[in-house]
């Protein structure tokens, strides 16, 4: 298990250092730069050729990209353009409401289409579960944000019933755990359903599989429980695919989580990289794109070990899925 | 949705984009006004009904064929010449069909102008990333080696690849995006799913003795390759790129939605549920968000009901 930690590692680096790479490269090479929008303000040419000094931005990209990758081994990632605050720290204030609303988004989506999946597979026979099923091949083709944006409509405004709040994460300074969760319920719902739609229909194809198979047969064959079959026999076997399916999902779930945020108003790095567009601050924007790269790793990481948790077959070397 | 029943729906969004400017426009098809017969200004422009609309000319011309909505896509409450005492956004009735936004502006003519924005970014997408990834796929599959081992790599690199923060960085860097900035973007983000596939195909096949076949008869590598793998290998790639025009669309329109899409006021399908986002706090004009929303959602059913078709047909597994 250790080896398969250190060799996912050793790759995983590399690909940090690509995806920056590439991304830091599309950013500056990039026509204008922070100020020129300032210059339309008229600053006079001095100003602005010292201000470019103390930026850094008259050095050349590969140096610029060597230094930022340098002060981001020590998780400095410069200050913003704009009002020369850390990005660290804006990081570190937007970063717990995404991995919230993201993680409880798959939380939700993965115990219920665990549940609901098991259900569909081992009562395919029945009308409701047909209905289930053909309700869950629609609702893959509606987009979430519109989903949030009817939701929004019916649930949050006075034409509709004013169930939750329009826009946020909490009513005010000292709210409860109780309005935090208040304030969660659509934003994690919009974020879940397109997660659930996909994961839903695999467990439930992944199940129906394994019950066909002869090991079931024989566990019925011995006596056994039919409900024991289906959750201790069969769901297990067909879970294996499922961790691997969640982790090659998570870059949807990071990029629904930025359209999510953006119609929920939740000041998460969604919405912070894209305040910070408008204002070209470079900074910030890059700041946000390595640490959900490294976020995006990290939990791929963690589906990779999960994997080879509950498959020893993956543990052996050079049998990577 | 049967796949037969999906064809009919795309063809019928193909069908709406393409007509678009006869179905809705601030022009007539034909109309003879003042003396002289105008056969589709609507294309042609002319100045001298540049300041025209389809209630003014009605009211002036000999006689004219008007397009189904007489409203083009930009124009707004000032430009339509509408007298209203109540303020837009209005809903709908028999003037305008699908409502008014918040300007005015029609929403059946953004709508199926909007069509032609977002089944062109999706079909152009779709196709260039396919050609990219056929390529790749099929050389990485054919020469194996050192060029497999790049190309592994960069798959490895581009599956985790977080494709909305990048968008984002590049957005940030065009300022206003064109169509053809659109595309290209989308597309070098989809290349790998095609390079896997195609890779995967042409390393299952180029064992099989139809290649040793055409090698004997004399046949170079790249014929073998172009005229003999690649058709035989293209199965998966046509199955999972139909499927991906679905996919295609909602990332459109969820660009769209964020503002990060083509620049406005031209309209597509994710700019119009960004209009319906910002209305809500005007609350109560549920068309603007219903439609478009409908739009999207019958045009990714329908690809993926004619996918799985395809897959069905193919015997593809994926």
């Amino acid at each position: 298990m250790g080896r398969l930690i250190a060799t996912r590692l050793g790759l995983m680096v590399p690909t940090f250092v690509v995806i920056t790479a590439i991304t830091f490269a599309v950013a500056h090479l990039a026509p204008g730069d922070p100020l020129q929008l300032a210059d339309e303000e008229q600053a006079s040419a001095a100003v602005v050729e010292a201000a470019r000094r103390e930026l850094g931005l008259e050095r050349p990209l590969g140096q610029r990209y060597l230094t930022w990758l340098g002060r981001l081994a020590r998780l400095d990632l410069g200050a913003s353009v704009v009002d020369r605050a850390p990005v660290t720290e804006r990081v570190r204030e937007a970063l717990p409401r995404t991995v919230l609303v993201s993680g409880l988004a798959l939380l939700v989506s993965v115990l219920a289409s665990v549940f609901v999946g098991a259900q569909l597979a081992a009562r395919h026979e029945r009308r409701w579960a047909r209905v289930v099923s053909a309700a869950l091949t629609l609702a893959s083709g509606v987009p979430s944000f519109w989903v949030a944006v009817m939701a929004l409509l019916l649930l949050a405004t006075p034409r509709g019933v004013e169930l939750f709040p329009l826009q946020g994460l909490s009513s005010g300074p000292g709210a409860g755990v109780l309005d935090l969760a208040w304030h969660l319920v659509l934003p994690v719902l919009c974020l879940a359903w397109p997660t659930t739609a996909m994961l839903t229909r695999f467990v439930r194809d992944g199940v129906s599989k394994s019950l066909e198979q002869d090991y079931v047969r024989a566990a019925l064959a011995r006596g056994l429980d039919a409900r024991r079959v289906l959750w201790r026999h069969a769901l297990p076997n067909a879970l294996v695919p499922v961790v691997t399916v969640i982790g090659l999902h998570l870059p949807h779930v990071v990029a629904g989580s930025v359209v999510i945020e953006r119609v929920f108003g939740v000041s998460g790095m969604g919405l912070l990289a894209f305040e910070a567009i408008g204002t070209r601050d470079y900074p910030v924007v890059m700041g946000v794109a390595a640490v959900m790269a490294a976020v995006t790793l990290a939990s791929m990481l963690v589906t990779d070990v999960l994997s080879a948790f509950i498959d020893p077959r993956l543990r052996l070397p050079g049998s990577a899925p | 949705m049967s796949a037969r029943l999906g064809a009919a729906v795309i063809a019928l969004w193909v069908a709406l984009a393409l007509g678009a400017d006869l179905l809705a426009s601030d022009l007539p098809i034909a109309v003879r006004v003042d003396g002289r017969t105008y056969l589709a200004p609507l294309w042609t422009r002319p100045a001298a009904l540049q300041a025209e609309t389809q209630p003014g000319l009605r009211r002036r011309a000999e006689w004219m064929i008007g397009t189904l909505v007489e409203f083009g896509p930009r124009q707004t409450l000032a430009t339509t010449g509408t007298t209203r005492t109540d303020a837009p956004p209005f809903a709908p009735d028999a003037r305008h069909w699908l409502g008014s936004d918040d300007i005015g502006r029609d929403v059946f003519a953004r709508l199926v102008h909007g069509a032609r924005v977002t089944l062109l970014i999706a079909l152009g997408v779709v196709l260039l990333s396919s050609l990219l990834g056929v390529t790749l796929g099929a050389l990485a599959g054919w020469k194996g080696g050192v060029v497999d081992l790049l190309l592994s790599r960069a798959l490895e690199i581009a599956s985790t690849f977080p494709t909305i923060f990048f968008l984002i960085v590049v957005v940030a860097a065009l300022r206003t995006p064109s169509l053809t900035a659109v595309v290209l973007v989308l597309a070098l983000t989809r290349w790998p799913e095609p390079a896997r596939l195609m890779r995967a195909e042409v390393l299952r096949l180029k064992g099989l003795d139809f290649v040793l076949a055409a090698r004997a008869l004399g046949a170079s590598e790249a014929r073998i390759l172009v005229r003999h793998l690649v058709p035989n290998a293209l199965a998966p790639v046509i199955v999972s790129s139909t499927f991906a025009v679905g996919s295609a669309v909602l990332l459109e329109s969820a660009l769209s939605f964020l503002g990060l899409g083509v620049a406005p006021p031209t309209a597509s399908w994710g700019e119009l549920l960004q209009q319906a986002h910002r209305s809500l706090v005007t609350p109560g004009a549920w068309w603007l968000a219903l439609f478009p929303g409908l739009a999207i959602a019958s045009l990714v059913l329908a690809t993926q009901a004619v996918g799985k078709g395809l897959e069905r047909r193919f015997d593809v597994r994926r």
